[in-house]
């Protein structure tokens, strides 16, 4: 923790897509930060990326060379390398915020947080999506007993194909640690876990013939002060789904969006046609990528912890990890090819 | 089957990717999968086998890519000038290394929105006034394709319509707007569809990489028997649960829509464009331009009133307001229902010794499974009987 109040400096690892669509210009836009180096193996990329924001960080093909001048490390690069490089920022007491997933396994993610506490120094988890206005406030009303008890939750994400990360990483489970459920599903069973809990029980099945799975279905059950419950959640990296969240409560069911700027929308049960849009009512929430920055250089500079710090993280990891281990083959009864294969 | 070693370009699109887990299911087969980009290719990565991002109009990446290769499948898509540039390279360093065949994806846009009714076969005329840009560009792929067999390259192409099946983006819009309200057909839905199922398809391409005659032709490929489409849209929506409602759209106001229009580059929209205010905006970044402008404004604000109001009707385009529940006819659901001929695949089926992999029952029933998955139908869900308790593992 700092107590003064200068710009937290920042070195960013990894100069792939999330950084030069997201991380970077939030960097470039928060008062709270200053880009002090640019960190890639493929140097030229580093240097394409400070050209292009007219910014002349120190440049480095890797870590070491960067801690020294840095009070905080964000790590966005391929999932395998999290835990090594968040291991040395925390080790040298760096302030570090890794993108998701934490860690690749659970005994990892665990050992980056206890060298956090030990160390005194903050460690976040890239799960901008908490940032989100709607999430914020679905998680206020949840609370507040607002909705009444939940009954039951449908989850669906899907896209037919999309982001192509620079180095390829998510070609291999080595390097990326899974498939649509790491890639795609760490963002909802964070906000699953943060919403609900942690599930009693679950069943889980993905399409994976021994790479990693492109679909994924899993059957989450909670029973705790929220009410007992059943959840579903779909998964796609080959489909276009929904892209929704809906919870029914007692009294109202709940669109929630996989989306920045669209509103939280209720419907009461007994009045199903009437659509109320929630909102804090603020002109401009803001990006969350900025939100999510500012949040961990604030952190860094007061004390305290961020919206999803590591043991969310961490928490996040162990689910993945139970779900794999608990893996079933999930049926293709389409499938002509398969008719009759057991790969 | 022969033992062939197959190399698939475009791995990683729905065509692409439906042929190289049948190739992997077949379990003897040599193959070897390359893609455009990483973004996409997660039907393949899903099995443990390398996939390689490949440049295709990178000639000494493609020579690398087909060494020692015998069958090479283009299944590649993407902007006009990568479609074109990328065959050209495929084709030539196919040729040059002695390739045995290379089997080209058409599509049956070659014949126009509006096919004459020579084209229940491939020898009816291709091009001509419907002839869509994409058509366009896939007929001028043709043309190289055909080159390049008289070259002494063995070509096949394979004609599909559109494509359904699992995985078809193409079928979940359908179900999705069959499920969302009235759904227009023209004739009544008399037309025959002409989708072909995605196994189909992959078993048409198959047939090709085994087959030894019958290079340097154009297949249609098609579902065993036609299918009006009514009978699809009703099949399709039994499948999912849904009660579907129809209106009528008028065959003639359909035609007029996707009438080729007069060219958009004639001299009166030249001017037109030239005197828009989105044009003089922008080339008024330009301070020389802005300049010009600024003069022609103002030497325009000095004309008679009238002279300006009769300029501007002239230079202005009708500006058309539509009924509030007018239906589009630009929907692509209903251009493709223009088709009045079923396109069958008896050439390949003579030719080629052509088997349909799956009838159009078979196909029905397996694209309703699909869809129900693909809209997360409460069954698609793994049930939590016998599942894990996971509180002691937190």
């Amino acid at each position: 923790m700092r107590d003064d109040h200068r710009p937290l400096k920042l070195a960013i690892v990894g100069c792939g897509l999330v950084t030069e669509s997201a991380h970077l210009p939030a960097a470039l836009a928060s008062t709270l930060v200053e880009v002090v180096a640019l960190v890639d193996p493929v140097v030229s990329r580093a240097h394409q990326l400070a050209t292009s924001y007219g910014i002349r960080p120190q440049v480095s093909p890797c870590i070491d060379d960067v801690l020294p001048a840095a009070d905080a490390v964000l790590i966005a690069t391929p999932n395998h390398t999290h835990f090594p490089l968040a291991k040395q920022a925390l080790s040298e007491r760096k302030a570090v915020l890794v993108e998701k997933p934490l860690a690749n396994t659970y005994r990892e993610a665990l050992e980056l947080c206890e060298l956090a506490e030990d160390n005194e120094t903050v460690l976040a988890t890239g799960f901008v999506t908490r940032y989100r206005e709607n999430v914020v406030l679905l998680k206020e009303l949840l609370d507040a007993g607002v909705l009444g008890k939940v009954d039951r939750f449908n989850y669906q994400f899907g896209t037919a194909g999309g982001w192509a990360p620079v180095s390829g990483y998510n070609l291999q489970r080595k390097q990326s640690g899974g498939g649509v459920l790491v890639i795609s599903g760490t963002h909802f069973l964070d906000r699953m876990l943060h919403f609900f809990g942690w599930p009693d029980q679950f069943a889980y099945e993905d399409d994976s013939r021994g790479g990693i799975e492109a679909n994924c279905r899993a059957t989450v059950c909670f029973s705790n002060s929220l009410g007992q419950f059943v959840g579903t959640i779909a998964l796609s990296k080959t489909t276009s789904l929904a892209n929704r969240l809906v919870i029914t409560t007692e009294r109202y069911e709940c669109y929630l969006p996989e989306a920045d700027d669209m509103p939280l929308t209720l419907y009461r049960r007994d009045l199903p046609h009437v659509a109320q849009r929630l909102s804090y009512g603020k002109q401009n929430w803001g990006d969350t990528f900025l939100l999510q920055l500012e949040d961990f250089a604030y952190a860094q500079q007061h004390g305290g912890r961020t919206r999803a710090d590591g043991r969310a993280g961490a928490l996040c990891v162990r689910l993945v990890e139970q779900f794999y281990a608990r893996r079933a083959l999930m049926p293709e009864p389409w499938s002509f090819a398969t008719s009759g294969v057991d790969l | 089957m022969k033992s062939h070693r197959i190399v698939v370009f475009g791995a990683s699109g729905f065509v692409g990717a439906a042929l190289c887990e049948r190739l992997i299911y077949e379990g003897s087969r040599d193959f070897r999968a390359y893609i455009h980009s990483t973004g996409n290719c997660w039907r393949l990565t899903r099995f443990a086998r390398p996939v390689e991002v490949i440049d295709i109009c990178d000639a000494d990446s493609v020579a690398a890519a087909v060494r020692d290769c015998s069958v090479v499948v283009n299944c590649t898509r993407g902007d006009p000038r990568v479609m074109l540039e990328g065959l050209r390279t495929m084709l030539r360093v196919a040729r040059d290394s002695h390739v045995r065949r290379f089997i080209h994806l058409s599509s049956l846009a070659i014949y126009g929105d509006n096919p004459a009714p020579d084209t229940v076969t491939e020898e009816g005329r291709v091009g001509g006034p419907w002839l869509n840009p994409y058509g366009r560009l896939k007929l001028a792929q043709d043309d190289l394709v055909f080159k390049a067999h008289e070259a002494g390259l063995p070509c096949y192409i394979l004609c599909p319509g559109n494509i359904g099946g699992p995985y078809s983006e193409y079928l979940l819009g359908l179900a999705k707007r069959l499920s969302s309200g009235p759904f227009g057909l023209v004739d009544q839905g008399r037309n025959p569809t002409n989708i072909v199922h995605i196994d189909n398809l992959v078993q048409a391409i198959i047939c090709m990489i085994d087959s030894d005659t019958g290079a340097g032709q154009r297949y249609f490929v098609n579902d065993s028997e036609p299918v009006s489409w009514y009978e699809f849209c009703t099949g399709l929506a039994r499948q999912i649960d849904c009660e579907p409602s129809f209106f009528e759209v008028p065959y003639e106001d359909l035609l007029a829509e996707v009438q080729p229009k007069n060219s958009p580059w004639g001299i009166h929209e030249h001017i037109r464009i030239a005197l828009s205010g989105e044009f003089r905006n922008a080339v008024s970044v330009l301070p020389v331009l802005r300049w010009a402008n600024t003069l022609a404004r103002n030497s325009f604000d000095r004309l008679p009133k009238l002279l300006q109001t009769s300029i501007r009707a002239r230079v202005q385009s009708t500006v058309r307001i539509r009924k509030h529940n007018e239906v589009s006819l630009g929907d692509p659901y209903l251009k493709v229902q223009l088709r009045r001929y079923y396109h069958s695949p008896a050439k390949l089926i003579n030719d080629l010794h052509y088997h349909h992999a799956v009838d159009c029952g078979r196909a029905l029933n397996s694209s309703g499974k699909f869809l129900r998955f693909s809209l997360c139908k409460p069954e698609t869900f793994p049930t939590l009987c016998g599942s894990v308790s996971s509180s002691a593992s937190r």
